[in-house]
């Protein structure tokens, strides 16, 4: 028996520690920011000497010594959204009209010097004319991408206001965006003399850049149309990406005779696709664990923030010569705890960087019309919880691999393991249902001797589909639950090379009804019961992202059921009418071409009999 | 941030000061703001100094009148200008407060410009107007950078080829702006010409140390 006099040490240990009693896998820290910062953090990265650097949508840079004091750097950019720190005096920043050199030269710690490079696209004052970034491989070389031109912004765009010739040839169907400056919708490279190449296109807002430590270029792209899910692009020169406004810009590119049919088939998917919904709303910056082992047993893995509450984990492997893997929650969606401590992750943590002690640090901004201005940091506290550590393909179905070993009574049976596929419509509206959705049996489940792994055979593997999988019956040999016992892995290739035309999407078929309408008819028939659990799914699939498992919304953002009791006052004709149509200009966006009717009332029960309301 | 001491002391103790004020980051450092919280002897100093900026400020946003990306600086010495570096040109000048940003935060999407706050005293418009060799041909111009000075801004950028780098400043109790042009190279056969559209071209004539200067004086103000 402990005395009590070596309790009240430890307990004392402990707190002078500054550790929490509990581990629990990783702990979540707010960092605090100098009250002079103004807007939120839109880039954040550490110099060799570990100071951190954030840049903020208001155009600063500051920096933080390892000594925890801040200083202004830099200030009058115009919406820095990435950066690559060379050192404490000199920093690269991704802003809108051109990379930018910030030189602090004669070393009174404010940057005066700031040289110009790669600025040859075309920028107007719309408010989506984003540049994406920014990463430089060893040659020197950046990388960034320009964000497409906005149609719902009201500008119209005039020659003697834009920088770039402007070509307003129209491509296929009117969409949300256009590029009729030049390389809008482009993955750029610039060269360390300022020359700028552009590189593959198909690119809407894509928010989120990031360089493989073998040096693959990834970036995360946001769903919109052209575009039906949010998802880790595996950039190659010449590739295209799904949004056809781009391809205007393309040697030879000839807008009267290209069809969509032809973009379909030369589109280029996710390698890991991050299911609109389950796996956040709108991707941010893709990083990837390099720390050896001091941030958990995820080393060699990618993480990305999003717009709501959510950090996706991806494990990637290369099948026959395509990038593709796996997708799983890793913050924001924990669904047993205990898993992590501390504070509540913020919504809009969309840029990420790895300190030279291991900590993720995450930044969070509310500039595109929710979540939270801040600066969080990670903490693996020492705990391995227990989780899904990765998802290969087979010849036969998936391997799960565990962080822990889990029980092989667990493991070895099938129906312990719920797996369906579907894939999405390549189209020009703004994303996409899920289509040909079909559940696919386990026929076998081969767990390995140390509990470590499991052989899961399907009765059907087929390139060109999402694969979701649930395994919330697993058990550690504690009895402990997974903490995020759900996953999706993107099938681009069998392991015999096998791949689909359009990757995980096809086209709609003309006079196609909503391929949904199975779910509807099946909805429509259950009983109220059945109706909340049917909505139960529908809600957590494509409301939790924004609304929150609690119900309690996004400050600023989307409505919080709970405490706001107005929110579902309306009738359900009016609530059904504002999921379909969503709520303009900023707020929610309609839900019609994404979920059917049937889903959008079983979604109305399940909030109803779960936040109240009439 | 390069100063010279005298500069460097005004600077810093004004630096200070506006640092107090919320003004100074929603709108630049205004006069309001700085009276709101620096109290009597913010006033004070401001009274001895004029109504300066304590450092440069810079914004590079939508402004009225420019292309996409245009700088806005606040001079001290209460100058502001306006600087396209597409066009490559100051493409107007004001003086009094320095901006007021609220319209282009991220939250309105950019539908309305920045508006200055104060009146216009000085305006071009056209082609880049420093020209190389011929008066009439509009230059070829690349924007290549910017260093913050204590009390100036110098501009980077080429004119068909030919490495310029422009220094703005304020003229004495604000009464107009400095443009000091110095080539990287020599250049010294080229004539050199500054022609606003509208108005007939000017033969820059070099100093002795090879570059051109240029004062733009504002229009004086009803007393």
């Amino acid at each position: 028996m402990i005395s009590p006099f070596r309790s009240l040490a430890l307990l004392a240990l402990t707190c002078l520690a500054g550790l929490p009693a509990t581990r629990a896998g990783y702990r979540i820290e707010n960092v605090a920011r100098p009250a002079e910062m103004r807007g939120g953090i839109v880039a954040l990265g550490f110099s060799p000497a570990g100071t951190l650097v954030v840049a903020t949508r208001y155009g600063e840079i500051w920096m933080r010594s390892t000594a925890g004091a801040w200083r202004l750097f830099a200030r009058g950019l115009n919406e820095p959204l990435g950066l690559v720190v060379e050192s404490d005096r000199v920093v690269w920043v991704a802003h809108r009209p051109e990379l930018l050199k910030c030189s602090d030269t004669d070393g009174d710690g404010r940057a005066e010097t700031f040289d110009a490079l790669g600025g040859q696209w075309g920028v107007s004052n719309n408010y989506h004319e984003f540049f994406f970034g920014l990463r430089r491989d060893p040659a020197g070389n950046f990388y960034g991408v320009i964000g497409l031109t906005s149609l719902g912004d009201k500008l119209t765009l005039s020659q003697a206001e834009v920088r770039g010739t402007l070509n307003p040839t129209p491509i296929l169907e009117t969409a949300g965006h256009i590029a009729d400056l030049p390389y809008r919708g482009w993955a750029v490279k610039i060269a360390p003399d300022g020359k700028l190449t552009p590189i593959a296109t198909g690119f809407r807002q894509a928010n989120g850049v990031g360089l493989s430590p073998e040096g693959e270029l990834f970036i995360n792209d946001n769903q919109g149309e052209y575009k039906p899910s949010c998802g880790l692009l595996h950039v190659a020169p010449g590739d295209f990406h799904g949004h056809v406004a781009g391809l205007k810009w393309e040697p030879g590119f000839d807008p009267k005779t290209f069809t969509t049919e032809q973009a379909w088939r030369r589109y280029k998917g996710p390698a890991v696709v991050f299911p609109h919904g389950p796996m956040g709303v709108s991707g941010g910056e893709p990083v990837w664990d390099t720390t050896g082992g001091k941030f958990g047993p995820f080393g060699g893995q990618v993480f990305a923030g999003d717009y709501t509450r959510i950090v996706v984990r991806s494990a990637l492997e290369q099948v026959a010569g395509t990038w593709q893997g796996a997708c799983f929650p890793f913050l924001g969606r924990n669904e047993n705890a205990p898993y992590a401590t501390g504070e509540k992750l913020l919504a809009g943590v969309m840029r990420g960087a790895f300190a030279p002690d291991g900590s993720y640090y995450l930044g969070a901004t509310s500039g595109w019309g929710a979540g939270a201005d801040g600066i969080q940091r990670v903490v693996w506290d020492g705990q391995v919880s227990p989780e899904v550590r990765a998802i290969t393909i087979t010849d036969e179905g998936f391997r799960l691999t565990f962080t822990r070993p889990m029980t092989a009574a667990t493991l070895a049976k099938a129906g312990n393991f719920e797996i369906g596929r579907f894939r999405y419509y390549y189209q020009h509206k703004y994303g996409s249902p899920w289509v040909d959705e079909t559940k696919v049996a386990v026929t076998a489940a081969r767990p390995a001797a140390d509990g470590m792994s499991v052989d899961l055979t399907l009765a059907e593997l087929e390139p060109g589909f999402i694969y979701e999988l649930s395994f919330a019956a697993l058990r550690t040999a504690g009895q402990q639950p997974i903490a995020n016992p759900l996953a999706y892995y993107t099938v681009n290739r069998l392991r015999n090379g096998a791949r689909a035309v359009g990757d995980t999407t096809r086209l709609p078929r003309p006079g196609e009804k909503m391929p949904t309408a199975r779910d509807e008819a099946a909805v429509n028939t259950q009983s109220a019961t059945a109706l909340v659990a049917a909505g139960e799914k529908v809600y957590r699939l494509y409301c939790v992202p924004c609304h929150q498992p609690d119900g309690r919304g996004i400050p600023g953002g989307a409505a919080n059921f709970v405490d706001d009791k107005t929110r579902l006052a309306k009738t359900d004709a009016e609530l059904l009418q504002v999921i379909a149509a969503g709520v303009d200009p900023k707020g929610m966006p309609p839900f019609e071409s994404v979920i059917s009717v049937g889903q959008r009332r079983a979604a109305l029960a399940y909030i109803r009999a779960t936040f109240g309301g009439k | 941030m390069k100063t010279t001491p005298h500069v460097a002391q005004v600077s810093n103790l004004l630096r200070a000061l506006v640092r107090m004020s919320p003004c100074a980051h929603a709108q630049g450092y205004t006069r309001a703001g700085l009276l709101l919280r620096s109290g009597m002897i913010g006033a004070l100093l401001l009274g001895l100094a004029g109504l300066v900026h304590a450092e440069v400020q810079l914004e590079r946003t939508f402004l009225p009148d420019a292309h996409a990306s245009s700088f806005a600086f606040g001079l001290p010495g209460g100058v502001n200008v306006c600087y396209d570096p597409v066009r490559g040109g100051v493409n107007y000048a004001w003086t009094g407060g320095f901006l007021d940003l609220s319209n282009v935060r991220p939250v309105n999407k950019l539908v309305k410009a920045a508006v200055p706050l104060g009146p216009i005293v000085y305006r071009e418009s056209g082609a880049s107007p420093l020209r190389r060799g011929d008066a009439l041909r509009p230059p070829v111009v690349e924007f290549k950078g910017y260093t913050l000075h204590a009390d100036a801004v110098e501009l980077r950028y080429t004119i068909d080829g030919v490495l310029v780098r422009e220094t703005l400043s304020a003229l004495p109790a604000g009464a107009g702006l400095r443009r000091t042009f110095r080539l990287e190279r020599g250049d010294a056969d080229a004539a050199w010409f500054y022609a606003i559209e509208g108005r007939p071209a000017t033969a820059l004539t070099r100093t002795a140390s090879g570059n051109f200067t240029l004062d733009v004086t504002f229009p004086a103000r009803a007393p």
